[in-house]
């Protein structure tokens, strides 16, 4: 009955214990997520102030994953002009991401 | 290596999902290198398939439904973790529209610039197990007015030639009961693989995306599975070149798949005038597009049809069209179960009014089977008459003293319903 006793007198001093490496990593997770959704907004509103030939590129070159020659056919373009327009489509869009992340901070 | 070939050579690396041993020399292409590798982020390969989210939610509610039953409650875990659900799903709205939105895109613009069309399109049917049939071959041509001249070339309405304006049907040779006949496809008036709606309905669907490549009449092709906004999904092959539609494949429905395909198409400025001339000495008529319509009957209430069958019957043999010489007793048990066995995709040719004749005859002159050849040959088969549930079946051939089959859809009447040899004609 002491032994009881003196458990519960123990947890009253000590109070519920919780486990804080638990809630800790899932608030981590939570907010790397949050991290990467407020990251693609930002290279989704990045994207749109490309024009449509750049944007288009972008997303068949790196998002769908086509090759140079069949970027080429479906936009109808040379392959050499690929190449061109995503070199310059990845250079406004590193401005225009530093411009927006500047802009919200 | 300039800078542009290595940022291109980065992404393909990326693209192979091979680690790039293409290095950045300056802070600039670092930083493009960068952009790169988090647009490749926007991809989902956190999402590996639609129903991730929800295993998610329930992989969650499991492991709460644990965590409460081992007596610790992590409340912030478990706002944590609905949020992360809700960021996930966040990010699948985000990754799914934009895939192959491009495709659709490159095939909304091909389209655009075309004026007029001519094509040979082929419609063939397929069953479960797998058999295929061509129905028909078809010369097409059509433009974005809505005017369209089809002529089947093979088929059961082989010679059939059909005009319209967009607005009005036109037929020729002039057969009233042509209409009613195998509405499916078109034989008839409709346009089944017209490429403007094809477009609109790529435009409108609810998602597309490419799932393979494939070879179409020797041009290669993105294989693309449509969902269209309220209807079963179907495929859709577009050419690498020319961004056109080329083929497109139903979903297998009551065991039988549809797949209709231009095995050759050009592009042209217009349809020849002459093609579209429909004036009183040309042998068109001008038919109810909507006509077939009257006469399907909603499958799923058979009793509803089979209730009309005798009142649809009586009214046949008022115009004696479908009034045989010498009747053929029918048992209807047997012809139900063939229509069951029709349904699970065995015998399609049973669809085919001549296909059914033809092999009435064939058993007539070899009781015993037929073996090889059929020994009279589908286009010694001519449709006389028919209305859709009933038709004439005219022999052109010495070798059987029948001169005409005449056939019923006796279970079901519209056109998945079988057709029944009920009698024939012979010869004076």
């Amino acid at each position: 009955m002491n032994i009881i006793r003196d458990r519960w007198r123990k947890k009253k001093t000590r109070g519920t214990s919780i486990d804080i490496d638990s809630i800790a990593q899932t608030k981590v997770l939570s907010d790397d997520i949050t991290d990467i959704a407020n990251r693609h907004l930002l290279i989704r509103r990045s994207l749109e102030k490309l024009n449509e030939d750049q944007r288009k590129v972008i997303e068949l070159r790196i998002i769908e994953g086509y090759s140079v020659s069949e970027t080429a056919g479906l936009m109808g373009i040379k392959a050499g002009n690929v190449r061109v327009l995503q070199y310059r489509a990845l250079k406004n869009l590193v401005i225009i991401m530093n411009e927006e992340e500047n802009h919200h901070e | 290596m300039n800078n542009v070939k290595k940022l291109s050579d980065f992404i393909d690396s990326l693209n192979d999902e091979k680690k790039p041993t293409v290095k950045a020399d300056s802070e600039e292409l670092n930083r493009m290198f960068d952009a790169v590798r988090q647009i490749k982020s926007l991809k989902s390969p956190a999402m590996p398939d639609e129903d991730f989210p929800h295993r998610i939610i329930q992989n969650l509610t499991e492991k709460n439904r644990h965590t409460a039953k081992s007596g610790k409650r992590t409340w912030a875990g478990g706002f944590a973790g609905i949020a992360a659900v809700l960021a996930v799903a966040l990010l699948a709205n985000f990754a799914g529209p934009i895939k192959n939105s491009y495709v659709v895109y490159a095939v909304e613009q091909a389209y655009n610039d075309v004026k007029a069309y001519h094509g040979t399109l082929e419609v063939v049917f397929s069953n479960e197990a797998g058999e295929t049939q061509t129905q028909s071959v078809l010369d097409v041509w059509a433009d974005k007015s809505g005017n369209y001249y089809i002529e089947v070339l093979e088929g059961s309405y082989k010679g059939l030639k059909t005009v319209s304006d967009g607005k009005n049907v036109w037929q020729s040779p002039t057969d009233e009961n042509a209409m009613n006949v195998l509405p499916v496809f078109s034989e008839t008036n409709e346009f089944i693989f017209e490429l403007g709606n094809e477009v609109d309905e790529l435009q409108n669907a609810e998602s597309a995306r490419i799932i393979g490549d494939d070879d179409i009449a020797g041009r290669p092709a993105y294989v693309m599975e449509v969902t269209p906004k309220g209807g079963l999904p179907y495929k859709l092959w577009v050419d690498k070149g020319t961004k056109i539609p080329l083929q497109k494949q139903s979903s297998m429905y009551k065991a039988i798949q549809y797949t209709t395909r231009y095995t050759v198409i050009n592009f042209a400025e217009s349809i020849p005038e002459e093609l579209l001339t429909v004036g009183p000495d040309t042998g068109f008529k001008e038919v109810d597009p909507d006509g077939y319509k009257n006469t399907v009957k909603n499958p799923d209430k058979p009793e509803d049809i089979t209730a009309d069958i005798a009142e649809n019957n009586k009214a046949d043999s008022d115009t004696a069209k479908y009034t045989p010489e010498i009747t053929v007793d029918v048992d209807m048990d047997i012809e139900k179960a063939e229509q069951i066995a029709a349904d699970s995709g065995s015998s399609p040719w049973k669809l085919d009014p001549v296909y059914v004749a033809q092999v009435f005859i064939s058993l007539q002159i070899s009781p015993e089977g037929i073996v090889g050849e059929y020994p009279i040959h589908y286009n010694e088969f001519v449709i006389a008459e028919s209305n859709g549930t009933s038709a004439k079946i005219e022999v052109i051939s010495e070798k059987t003293h029948i001169k005409a089959v005449y056939l019923e859809k006796l279970i079901r009447q519209d056109d998945t319903g079988i057709w029944t040899v009920t009698g024939y004609d012979i010869s004076p």
